[in-house]
């Protein structure tokens, strides 16, 4: 498959069970602009989207994300290949698609059992990102899942939607789907679920503003500043309300558009971190594989 | 005026040579160039050596500069004479030990003991680090100051030295191009307030903090930005309490005619724009 059905990601929907927790999080510590949906829950803008991130008032729901399509052809496409894989999926109906403000929408499980919903044109408005401190954040970069079985999962997003590895560490596996070099990364765990969202900051000096703004404000770092080897991203891990992780992020690397082989790098602190931060807090970010896996799905 | 040319090297006293020796090589990442009797010999680029310690009070410390020959060390001998600043020559034992061909030392008015040295030896064998702490070259010195407004007049009236910036009173000056060589900063002594060495990239940086960090090698100060020279920084705490500083990044004085010093208010985030905290460098901010 050449050009990939997948574009980025477009949005990110959380449950909550401490609403005012989560928006204040959003808005007072990552800096996010305030921007709440017709129901009234809390929700955000990153970047010239209208709403990218989404917290929803209902502790059982499960996170989803929102995957953005790359056209019409692109949706048609994707859901022959869910269809053909046997993969259940339903077409959002008309006040789904509103509430996510999307064009179309294809809500499915990644095999893991992580909600994806492949979205087709969400709404950006004219109106410029406007933070609500100097956070410097320019965009919803990306995403991280937890994985309950990597060969599976890596097969979902490439040999269906036409992403592809871009690296691995250990068994961490980075989702390409545009000339940044992943979007998406794939941590194996114990159980699916989101792991963090990834938000892209501007430059260096902003992300390690935002470190030192952190500690001021008594936000605890999970991990950073730190560089990922394969990446190159300078990256800060924050601790958000109810085990939320945020992840700002900077200077990843720019594939061009041509096809690069995997590499693969060691699932310890060298293999992880260039400068040497560790994360003994996050099982997924240290690289570890749950014990009990069977290494034959890989 | 004496045209300072570059700076050569720092010379401290030290009581545990074999510490220094350690803390120089498997931490800072410096190579020895030699060992005698009672002196070490560091390396960090091309100069045959750039700080030496040797066995006496720690004290002792004493900032090398270069001047261009033998005409403008004399010329710079009696300039200092006329102005009643004791100059002394040094040796040729002396000089031999400092790898020079011949040099004068007298003390700046807050009463840092400068050397002003001729013909430096460079090594033709290239600078191997103990560790690979990514650094490119020996930089600049801080210099404690009594009075920092007397004293940038002494360093830019009596010699070359340019200001390029100041926080508040203390003034970052320049010999060259780069935007600082020599920084006074407030104190009731004399003293070298800190030694920096340039590495390559802002990673060498943010490694060191976590290497240090690691080692329980005290940091002082950040990772950081200095908004003034734009360089990235770590301090940190070597033997004898004398800090270092690894940086990477200072900037140029591009246009040396019409440069004008920018001036900085005496608050953090003069010293750093990511917000590091300057306390355990600079006392009061």
């Amino acid at each position: 498959m050449s050009t990939p059905l997948v574009h980025c990601i477009a949005y990110v929907r959380l449950p909550t069970g401490k609403p005012a927790a989560s928006a204040h999080f959003a808005s007072e510590i990552c800096g996010l602009e305030r921007n709440d949906t017709p129901q009234g829950d809390p929700g955000f803008r990153i970047d010239a989207r209208f709403r990218a991130l989404v917290f929803l008032p209902q502790p059982d729901a499960e996170a989803s994300l929102g995957v953005e399509l790359r056209d019409e052809a692109a949706f048609e496409r994707a859901v022959e290949a869910l269809r053909s894989a046997g993969i259940a999926y339903a077409i959002a109906d008309a006040n789904a698609c509103a509430a996510r403000e999307v064009r179309g929408a294809i809500l499915t499980r990644d095999p893991s059992g992580n909600t994806v919903e492949l979205v087709l044109g969400p709404r950006l408005t004219a109106r410029r990102f406007f933070p609500t401190r100097d956070c410097g954040v320019i965009g919803l970069q990306g995403a991280g899942l937890r994985s309950t079985d990597l060969g599976a999962d890596t097969r979902f997003w490439c040999d269906l939607f036409g992403a592809s590895v871009a690296d691995r560490v250990g068994d961490i596996t980075y989702i390409r789907m545009d000339e940044m070099h992943h979007r998406l990364a794939l941590y194996p765990s114990a159980s699916a679920g989101l792991l963090n969202v990834v938000l892209e900051v501007e430059s260096l000096d902003l992300l390690m503003q935002n470190y030192y703004f952190m500690g001021q404000r008594q936000v605890r770092v999970l991990q950073g500043p730190g560089r990922n080897v394969a990446s190159g991203e300078a990256f800060l891990h924050l601790a958000g309300p109810e085990g939320l992780i945020i992840t700002f992020a900077t200077e990843m690397t720019r594939n061009g558009a041509a096809p690069r082989r995997a590499r693969q790098f060691a699932p310890n602190p060298e293999g992880l971190c260039a400068w040497g931060s560790t994360c003994p807090d996050v099982a997924e970010f240290s690289g570890a594989t749950p014990s009990h896996w069977k290494r034959r799905s890989l | 005026m004496i045209q300072l040319r570059d700076l050569t090297y720092v010379r401290l006293g030290t009581r545990d040579l074999a510490q220094a020796e350690d803390f120089s090589t498997r931490v800072i990442g410096l190579e020895v160039g030699a060992r005698t009797r009672g002196a070490l010999y560091l390396r960090s680029d091309q100069r045959a050596h750039s700080l030496c310690y040797f066995e006496g009070d720690p004290g002792e410390q004493v900032v090398g500069f270069e001047v261009d020959d033998e005409d403008a060390l004399t010329g710079a001998a009696d300039a200092l004479d006329r102005m009643g600043h004791p100059v002394r020559r040094g040796t040729a034992e002396e000089a031999e030990q400092r790898c020079v061909r011949s040099f004068i030392a007298f003390q700046d008015p807050t009463g840092n003991r400068i050397e002003l040295v001729t013909r430096p030896a460079l090594s033709g064998r290239r600078y191997f680090p103990g560790r690979d702490a990514g650094i490119t070259g020996f930089n600049h010195v801080g210099l404690y100051s009594t009075d920092v407004v007397r004293d940038e007049l002494f360093w830019t009236n009596v010699c070359n030295a340019r200001v390029s910036d100041r926080i508040s009173d203390i003034p970052l000056m320049r010999i060259n191009a780069i935007h600082h060589t020599l920084a006074l900063v407030k104190s009731q002594r004399a003293g070298i307030q800190h030694i920096n060495h340039q590495v390559e990239t802002i990673d060498d940086v943010q490694k060191s903090f976590y290497h240090l960090s690691n080692l329980s090698v005290p940091i002082v100060f950040g990772p950081g930005r200095h908004p003034t020279s734009g360089a990235r920084f770590l301090y940190f705490k070597g033997p004898d309490d004398m800090v270092f500083e690894y940086s990477c990044g200072v900037g140029k004085i591009e246009d040396e005619a019409t440069h004008r010093p920018r001036q900085f208010g005496l608050e953090p985030t003069s010293f750093c724009m990511w917000g590091a905290r300057p306390g355990g460098l600079i006392p009061g901010t």
